[in-house]
């Protein structure tokens, strides 16, 4: 019974073609939401070394080929290589993907200067979205990252974003 | 990296020429600091404030981009006063030059993070890139022969088109030539002569359209030269006199 359940939430999550949440799994299963969950969590496991992987983002989860299939599968699907983020791009996608979910005012506070540009460009590209409102003044917009950072960055879901690396010899900080 | 470039005899180019790359004032300050391969301290910010502000003076760039150099560098001046004179022995350290050094070494953090992610970009997943199916566009044109479609064109071209009776359509008499020699002939008159005289009381849009066509061709001929004292002010033309002023 287990072993079925395991086979057949990896047929619907390839049919899919699209990310779907455990509970529209459950529901064509007709099974409990929580057995679908824990099938998609030992299919993560089984395909871990495989050419398809399972990706996993905000309750969704969808099968995607491997990171390090890319250059193969763009030659054969004739896709350009994604362009390559500028330097300011990427050190303010670190910080939204570090911090998230996060307000311009705070990626501004690190990075020392107007970033409005920045977070729109990266917004354009579907790297970074609105994932709600602050409760500072002015609700300002909280950024976070979706599906397109994992995907550009062949994650299969945002807790095996490397750790924020340490500083060699900083004191402590207060 | 560019060579150390320290000497204050060498003359630096402006820096996007020099340094294509640097993202604003953290990471300028981020990289004198790493020149050094020091750790990010009061000591070491102090030692770098003037190679800072050597470069912030070369500096090109827009205002509101400046402002936040010119921000760390105030803060930077302000940790080197502190840094060079004595100070007493109750001072408390200095607040400003640890959140300056605190502020930077986050920056670092996230700078590394960038350079661990610049590693895997472009190690893309990809979803099943299969467009899902399309139903073929199904139409009714489809299954007609031609000459059925030669029939109906030939029904449709030979049917007697009736155009609606309408009010007759009489040219506009308006002639930009005559609306410039009547400007001129008011300015040789009068001395003046504003757009709105030109145009005449309650002016439709076409006339006002020809009198400020009038009034640009009497300037380009220099033949009369407008004057406006404010936004939607009256237009003033006046004659343009023999010395062309």
């Amino acid at each position: 019974m287990r072993v079925d359940l395991d086979v057949l939430v990896e047929a619907l999550l390839f049919a899919a073609g699209r990310p779907v949440t455990p509970s529209e799994l459950a529901s064509a299963l007709d099974v409990p939401r929580g057995e679908v969950l824990d099938a998609l969590c030992s299919l993560r496991e089984t395909l871990i070394d495989r050419g398809v992987r399972v990706q996993e983002h905000a309750d969704e989860w969808q099968l995607v080929s491997a990171p390090s299939a890319a250059r193969t599968v763009e030659r054969l699907a004739g896709l350009p290589t994604p362009q390559r983020l500028s330097p300011a791009s990427l050190e303010t996608l670190s910080i939204v993907a570090y911090q998230q979910p996060v307000t311009r005012a705070q990626v501004e506070a690190v990075r020392g200067v107007d970033c409005s540009g920045v977070l729109g460009n990266l917004s354009s590209r579907g790297l970074i979205e609105e994932v709600g409102r602050s409760e500072a003044p002015g609700t300002p917009i909280l950024y976070g990252t979706g599906f397109e950072f994992l995907r550009l960055f062949g994650l299969e879901t945002l807790d095996l974003l490397p750790p924020l690396p340490e500083i060699e010899g900083a004191p402590p900080s207060r | 990296m560019p060579p150390p470039t320290e000497t204050p005899s060498t003359p630096l180019a402006p820096y996007r020429v020099e340094q294509p790359g640097f993202e604003g004032p953290l990471d300028l300050l981020l990289r004198l600091v790493e020149r050094n391969s020091m750790p990010i301290t009061e000591v070491s910010l102090a030692q770098v404030t003037d190679g800072y502000l050597r470069r912030v003076e070369q500096l090109q760039a827009p205002p509101e981009e400046m402002s936040y150099f010119l921000v760390v560098a105030s803060r930077l001046l302000l940790i080197k006063s502190r840094y060079l004179l004595p100070r007493a022995e109750t001072e408390t350290p200095d607040p400003s030059a640890e959140d300056l050094a605190e502020q930077l070494r986050t920056y670092q953090r996230y700078r590394l993070a960038a350079a661990v992610l610049r590693e895997r970009e472009g190690r893309s997943c990809y979803l099943q890139l299969l467009p899902p199916p399309v139903p073929e566009p199904t139409s009714t044109l489809m299954s007609l022969p031609l000459a059925a479609l030669e029939r109906a064109l030939r029904r449709s071209l030979s049917r007697r088109v009736v155009l609606p009776k309408g009010p007759p359509v009489v040219g506009v008499r308006l002639r930009l030539a005559d609306v410039a020699a009547r400007a001129e002939q008011l300015l040789r008159r009068e001395g003046q002569v504003t757009l709105q005289q030109l145009a005449g009381a309650g002016a439709s849009r076409p006339e006002t359209v020809v009198a400020f066509l009038a009034a640009l061709d009497l300037v380009r001929r220099r033949k009369a030269r407008a004057v406006q004292d404010g936004l939607f002010a009256p237009v003033f033309l006046y004659p343009v006199g023999e010395d062309g002023g």
